[in-house]
Order: structure tokens, then C-alpha cells, then sequence
């Protein structure tokens, strides 16, 4: 089997710099990749987005290299969930703003959203090898599960103000007040499944602190990515719905080793340009993948 | 003649007019671009004595190719022509080349099959960079044949020529790289032919007249005269091909034609470095 990460991440047409930000990790049994979406309306978030994504990458990577595997069991969820929200507090809460202070930036450098998939790859007794992925997802964003049949799912989550709940908000009682009187307390958590011709869509209210939480087991790839991808500005004659449109080709690899996602990205940017005028905000994505290895 | 780095470039094809040519699968390289080197070279009765200097020469070419800070991203395929044309090997990451393995590869004999071996390195690329195209890998390409000497036996490029077989293997050439060209798989493709001899002599100044014929009706790109053989000119050759590699890999991803190198300004490199 190839068990393979990678990420990639591009600046928007609409953008100076790039405040989204990718990164992918593998080791032993584990692959995981990362995303953050920087604020556009705070300053330095593009160094914030950076800061984060590492600090997740090297907690998860500690914690494998200690074999710390009562944290990393993603046999029992529930401790899979207090670990992600721990690496929450260590990443929002001491960890990067201490090192953002040091930089002589705002706490508000650190407003960015972070969506995490972590596979693991689990032998049973009988020597068959199961994956079980887990995604958490803070602040908005998508995950892309695409299937062995190659169907893909679309779960998301989106705020009807715009303005997503930051983790960095968790921390500061004051932001947070302002925020839910400007923005209200809740989000909406979706589900988009394309079957065939089909689509059949849920979507139901969260409470904004409750963060994005799956587990998936039996799929082929896993993606987790930023909301830009739904800013592709498709040509009028092009009548599929955007993000529908970004997401099945951004998974549609055509290879599986090396830098996969990478490679898919920028064909993306090149092959599909005359169906599309690009796209206005930064895109990001990382993803997790379990195929066949090609005889 | 024995197959190099048989492990890596296990994936044998051929191309529309038969050209056998084999590659790293496709799914096996990890990169999201590459450039696409492809080099054929005489070896034909007339550069008998210097194959071992030839040798010499690819193995500088590799070894200064190496230390581009593109290095990672170039693929490259090393033929020989004389009466027939062959691969010594198949497209394979440069990395992963040992230069140690041309050691007594090379054997001279025959005659000098251009319009074939143009014809092969075209062919051969195109279909290679189509397969790395389907499977979202960015490629331009830059191609070399290198010849001391005129086209006289070649018999795949000048298939139903009638009268004039040079005019008609000039003419598919041009319509190969046109081909290529139009399919848009490469964001570039360079040919360039190498002639050996000395333009100052009356024999040098016959190829150099013939080549650039050649030139001419096939519709490639680049034509330099480099010198008699000798150990100084292949330390040019050398010099001139690897400075070529760099600047097409340099030019990936910018949307143009990389910058040509002046064979006149060209820093030969010494083959006894190797």
C-alpha cells in the first residue's frame, strides 16, 4: 500500500502575501497533515499561520517520537479528542504567544484557523492493516473524503457572519465577547455528499466553541483544506457549483508518491485555467492518503 | 550493448516510427516538475579511439549537472547512434545516475544515422513527457544530438522518401517537433545539434554547411560547431551541454524559452575532474 502526506498552499489572486500556510508530516505508523487560514483583516497573520502549523506539526511529531501512544491511540476517541485539544492550549494559549511576543507581534497574529488530519495505521492480530483517520477542525474550513468507489463527501463548516470563531479567541475572554455580540454563537457544520449525478446536503447549527470532529476508517484519501478553495471564480458557461468543482479535481491525484497534493495544486492552476479565472483568496491543503501501490 | 540503470528505467515503449526507449515509471518519481534532458551522441567509425574520452565527456556533463541547485528535478536519457540508434539509458532521475557506470559503454563503429537519432530523441521525449503530463508533472525539455559527421545511413526518419531522403527525414523532424510542440504536454522543448569539427578547415566547413542545412529544413532550434575532436573540445562539449541543462531547468516554470549559452563564452570543463 502507499500511505503517503503531502500539503501545498498558493496565494490568492486578490492577495499581497499568503496567509494561508500547509505542512505534512510522516512517521512510522502515523501521517498527518495540517492547514491554516490567517485573518485577512489582522495584521501578520501570514507569520501566524506559519507558527501555528509548525507548532501542531512538532507536538504531533514529540508525541509520536516519545511513543507517547496512550496520547496518540486513536483506537479510543475520546483521548484522541482531549489530545487534540490540548495541542489547542499549547499552540493558542503559552506555546506561539510567547514566540509572537518575542517577535514584537500582536496576539492578533496568531487569528487563523486550524484543521488537522491524523491517520493512523493499525495492525491486527490476523496482519491486516486498518487506517483510521481523524480530523479536528478549528474555525472554518473543509474536509474532503474521497472513497474507494472514488465519491467524494464534503464536510465543512462556515460561519453566516463571515468571520470565523479563532482558537486564539478561546484564550481571551474579551475577544470572545465581542465576538459572539457581533457574530452570534452559533456555526453551521455541513455535509455534501456528490453520488452519481447527486447531491444530497446537510447542514446543521454548532455551537461556535464546539470545534470540527470526525472519525473515518475505510477511505482512500482525506483532505483537509481552506475555505479559499471556494473563491474559484468559474466562467459563466461552467455550471458546477464552486466548491464542488475546486474540491473533486484537487483530489483527482493522478500519482500517489512524492509530492502528490503539490503536483494536483498546480495542475489545477494550469490545466483547468480556461475553465476557471482563478481563484481570489489563498488556498491550502493537506492530505492523507491510503491506495494500492500500482503493479 | 547492455542496458544501464536497468532497475530505475524499467518501463520499456516505443514510439509511433519504433524507436524503443525506456523510462522511470511514471508513478515512481516523486517531483512536481522536471526538466527532460535527452542526449544522443556519435558513435560511429570516425570518433573510433575516442570513446573512452566520450565516456569521460557524459560523465562530466553528469557531474556538473549534479551540483545545480535544480539537480533534483532533472531526468535524463543517454543514447548512442551510428547505423542504428540505441539507448545506453532510459529517462532516469539524475540523482540517481552513477557516473561510474560508463565506464567501456561506449563502442565505435559504423555509420552516422542523424536524421534517426534526431528523429529519436524527439520521438522518445514527447511520448515520455506526454505520460509524465497525464500524471500532473510539469516538464520542458531540452534535446542534443551530437555529430562529427554528415547524415548517411539513416533508414526510419527517411521511410518513402523517393528521390531525396535527407529532405524527407529534414521534413519529419520539423513535423515531430511540431507535434510536440502543439500537444502543449512541455511548457518548452530545445533542440540543439552539436557539430564536431573545425569551421576553419575545408572538411569543417563542409559539415559545418551540411549541418546547418540540416538546421534549417528540420526546423531545430540551436546549431553550434565545437571543434575537432580532441580532448579540449569535449571539455567544451561538456561545458556547453551541462550550461545548456541548467539554464532550461532554471527556465521551468517561467513560461519561457530558456536563455541560449554561447559556445564561444562557454567555461569548458575539465574531463580528468571527473
Amino acid at each position: 500500500m502507499i500511505f503517503n502526506s503531502d500539503s501545498h498552499f498558493e496565494i490568492g489572486n486578490g492577495h499581497t502575501y499568503c496567509q494561508d500556510y500547509a505542512v505534512h508530516g510522516s512517521l512510522g505508523d502515523y501521517r498527518w497533515g495540517i492547514v491554516c487560514d490567517g485573518c485577512s483583516g489582522s495584521p501578520y497573520t501570514d507569520v501566524g499561520a506559519r507558527l501555528i502549523a509548525r507548532k501542531a506539526d512538532a507536538i504531533i511529531r514529540g508525541h509520536i517520537m516519545r511513543d507517547n501512544h496512550a496520547a496518540l491511540d486513536l483506537c479510543l476517541e475520546g483521548n484522541i479528542q482531549l489530545f487534540l485539544d490540548s495541542i489547542m492550549l499549547d499552540i493558542c494559549g503559552i506555546g506561539c504567544k510567547n514566540i509572537v511576543k518575542s517577535l514584537s507581534l500582536p496576539d492578533t497574529s496568531l487569528d487563523t484557523t486550524l484543521w488537522v488530519v491524523l491517520c493512523k495505521k493499525i495492525v491486527n492480530d490476523n496482519g491486516e492493516e486498518k487506517y483510521c483517520f481523524y480530523v479536528v477542525g478549528y474555525g472554518d474550513g473543509q474536509v474532503i473524503i474521497q472513497d474507494y468507489s472514488l465519491d467524494i463527501s464534503i464536510s465543512y463548516v462556515s460561519y453566516q457572519s463571515g468571520a470565523p470563531f479563532y482558537p486564539t479567541y478561546y484564550f481571551n475572554p474579551e475577544r470572545e465577547k465581542l465576538y459572539t455580540t457581533n457574530c452570534g454563537t452559533s456555526c453551521k457544520h455541513g455535509l455534501l455528499i456528490y453520488k452519481e449525478n447527486k447531491v444530497i446536503q446537510t447542514e446543521q447549527d454548532e455551537f461556535y466553541r464546539i470545534p470540527f470532529f470526525t472519525v473515518l476508517k475505510d477511505v482512500r484519501s482525506v483532505t483537509v483544506a481552506s475555505d479559499g478553495f471556494r473563491t474559484y471564480g468559474l466562467k459563466p458557461e461552467q455550471q458546477e457549483d464552486c466548491l464542488r468543482w475546486a474540491s473533486t479535481r484537487l483530489v483527482d491525484f493522478k500519482s500517489y508518491e512524492g509530492v502528490f497534493v503539490q503536483r494536483r495544486m498546480k495542475a489545477l492552476a494550469r490545466k483547468d485555467a480556461k475553465e476557471t479565472i482563478g481563484h481570489f483568496d489563498d488556498i491550502a491543503a493537506a492530505s492523507v492518503l491510503v491506495v494500492e501501490a500500482e503493479p | 550493448m547492455p542496458k544501464m540503470m536497468g532497475k530505475d528505467a524499467n518501463q520499456i515503449q516505443g514510439t509511433v516510427n519504433g524507436f524503443e526507449f525506456s523510462g522511470t515509471p511514471v508513478s515512481k518519481l516523486g517531483a512536481s516538475e522536471y526538466t527532460i534532458v535527452n542526449i544522443l551522441t556519435d558513435l560511429s567509425g570516425s570518433v573510433g579511439g575516442w570513446e573512452r574520452k566520450l565516456e569521460d565527456c557524459i560523465k562530466t556533463i553528469v557531474g556538473a549537472c549534479r551540483k545545480s541547485p535544480r539537480a533534483d528535478n532533472l531526468l535524463m536519457r543517454l543514447g548512442g547512434f551510428n547505423t542504428d540508434t540505441w539507448e545506453v539509458h532510459g529517462f532516469v532521475e539524475l540523482m540517481k545516475i552513477n557516473p561510474g557506470d560508463y565506464d567501456n559503454k561506449f563502442s565505435a563503429d559504423g555509420g552516422t544515422a542523424l536524421l534517426d537519432a534526431l528523429l529519436n530523441v524527439v520521438e522518445t521525449t514527447g511520448e515520455y513527457a506526454k505520460e509524465l503530463n497525464d500524471k500532473d508533472i510539469f516538464c520542458n525539455a531540452v534535446l542534443f544530438v551530437i555529430t562529427d559527421g554528415d547524415e548517411n545511413s539513416s533508414t526510419i526518419a527517411t521511410i518513402g522518401s523517393g528521390g531525396n531522403p535527407v529532405k524527407c527525414g529534414q521534413n519529419k523532424i520539423a513535423s515531430a517537433i511540431d507535434k510536440v510542440r502543439k500537444a502543449e504536454i512541455l511548457e518548452s522543448v530545445k533542440t540543439v545539434l552539436i557539430g564536431i569539427g573545425d569551421p576553419s578547415t575545408s572538411e569543417g566547413k563542409r559539415l559545418q554547411g551540411l549541418l546547418q542545412d540540416l538546421k534549417d529544413g528540420a526546423n531545430i532550434d540551436e546549431f553550434v560547431m565545437i571543434g575537432n575532436i580532441g580532448k579540449g573540445t569535449l571539455a567544451k562539449l561538456a561545458g556547453f551541454v551541462s550550461q545548456s541543462v541548467s539554464s532550461s531547468s532554471q527556465a521551468l516554470n517561467t513560461g519561457g524559452p530558456s536563455k541560449p549559452i554561447n559556445p564561444a563564452s562557454v567555461t569548458p570543463i575539465d574531463l580528468d575532474s571527473v
